[in-house]
């Protein structure tokens, strides 16, 4: 056994016959996994659809009440994000360390600066008074359905944020890696870097449905 | 792109360049769909705002997530949650549209109002308690 072992690629698990078969198995893995979000975040779909049917207007006027530029940059600026982790998947498959280490970085500043924004809107519905169970102001909507929609509002854009802020921590993961080489020196493992890459578009897909659900609501 | 230059990935690869194109392509939709927001085009800006949205994650999806060049086995297992999330908006809304809650269907006014139970179920209370001790049965009995 130690003889074969020998012979096997350092990074290759021993449960694979090889490398391509454990492509696979990572990459299904992932989308198994994404299979679930998809489900995790449906509940609070589901239920925004069924609570927007039932109360348009209050829909609507609460759309009105959001920074509509903060949320179209930051879907610019997750998609840009997103296209610096495809290019990293590309650039860790060419075994370009430099240039795997830019985009990563880029990823990962991209990924800073959607929370960023996503704090400034933040405190500016706190300033004016639109956030349930702490400083809702009535007098925004007296049939209080407005709350409602506040509330899907910040669990929906609070959890996805919670996605980036594990993404972020990946591409760091990712980063620490890139740089000591582990991605570039010849028949090195990329899984890691394409199998997190597909969790960062995910959670970019998930943003994608959240800007026209929340901020253009006609 | 013929060959990659390491043996960790069986099928094609997305160049480079068709990364750039696809996130031009997405920058594209996105002002598209802002542009159409902006427009009155009831009752279809909702519709419009979805359709965009589902092309945006397609682009996303087949060309940066690979599953345009990946195998069949994955896009099975791609599909698999965006099936059970059709089905859990389907099983859900039939519900909810056919208690007369959406306004869209019946041109009520836009509240979540329970349909009035029909005359004879509340109106003899006493008679009702009498008959039948346990606390009044929501929908079906178990």
């Amino acid at each position: 056994m130690p003889e074969a072992a020998r012979h096997l690629p350092p990074t290759l698990a021993m449960q694979f016959e090889d490398p391509l078969q454990q492509h696979e198995a990572s990459t299904l893995g992932m989308w198994t996994f994404l299979a679930t979000e998809i489900l995790f975040f449906g509940g609070l779909f589901v239920s925004y659809t069924v609570f927007r049917l039932a109360y348009p207007e209050t829909w609507h006027t609460g759309s009105h009440h959001l920074l509509e530029w903060a949320g179209a940059t930051n879907t610019g600026v997750l998609l840009a994000s997103s296209l610096a982790v495809a290019l990293a998947v590309h650039f860790a498959e060419h075994q370009r360390r430099t240039a795997l280490l830019l985009s990563l970085a880029s990823a990962l500043l991209l990924g800073f600066v959607f929370l960023g924004i996503k704090g400034i809107e933040y405190h500016s519905e706190y300033m004016e008074q639109l956030v349930p169970g702490i400083n809702f102001n009535p007098a925004h909507d007296p049939s209080g359905r407005l709350q409602l929609f506040f509330f899907f509002y910040f669990v929906m854009t609070a959890l996805h944020a919670l996605h980036m802020l594990v993404g972020i921590g990946l591409l760091g993961f990712l980063l620490y890696h890139a740089g000591r080489g582990h991605f570039t020196v010849p028949g090195a493992n990329t899984n890691a870097v394409e199998i997190i890459g597909l969790y960062w578009h995910f959670v970019d897909c998930v943003w994608i449905f959240l800007f026209p659900l929340l901020y253009l609501v006609r | 792109m013929t060959q990659s230059p390491n043996t960790w990935h069986s099928t094609r690869r997305p160049s480079s360049g068709l990364l750039i194109i696809n996130f031009i392509l997405l920058l594209v939709l996105l002002v598209l769909t802002i542009w159409l927001a902006h427009l009155d085009l009831q009752p279809y800006n909702g519709l419009l705002a979805l359709s965009i949205a589902v092309l945006k994650t397609l682009l996303v999806a087949l060309i940066f997530m690979h599953l345009g060049f990946s195998t069949k086995v994955t896009w099975v297992f791609a599909l698999a949650g965006v099936v059970w999330l059709g089905i859990f908006f389907a099983l859900s809304l039939t519900d909810y549209i056919s208690r007369g809650w959406a306004p869209r269907m019946d041109n009520i006014s836009p509240a979540i109002e329970f349909i009035p139970p029909p005359p004879g179920i509340h109106s003899h209370p006493v008679v009702d308690q009498s008959e039948n001790p346990g606390p009044p049965a929501h929908g079906s009995a178990g």
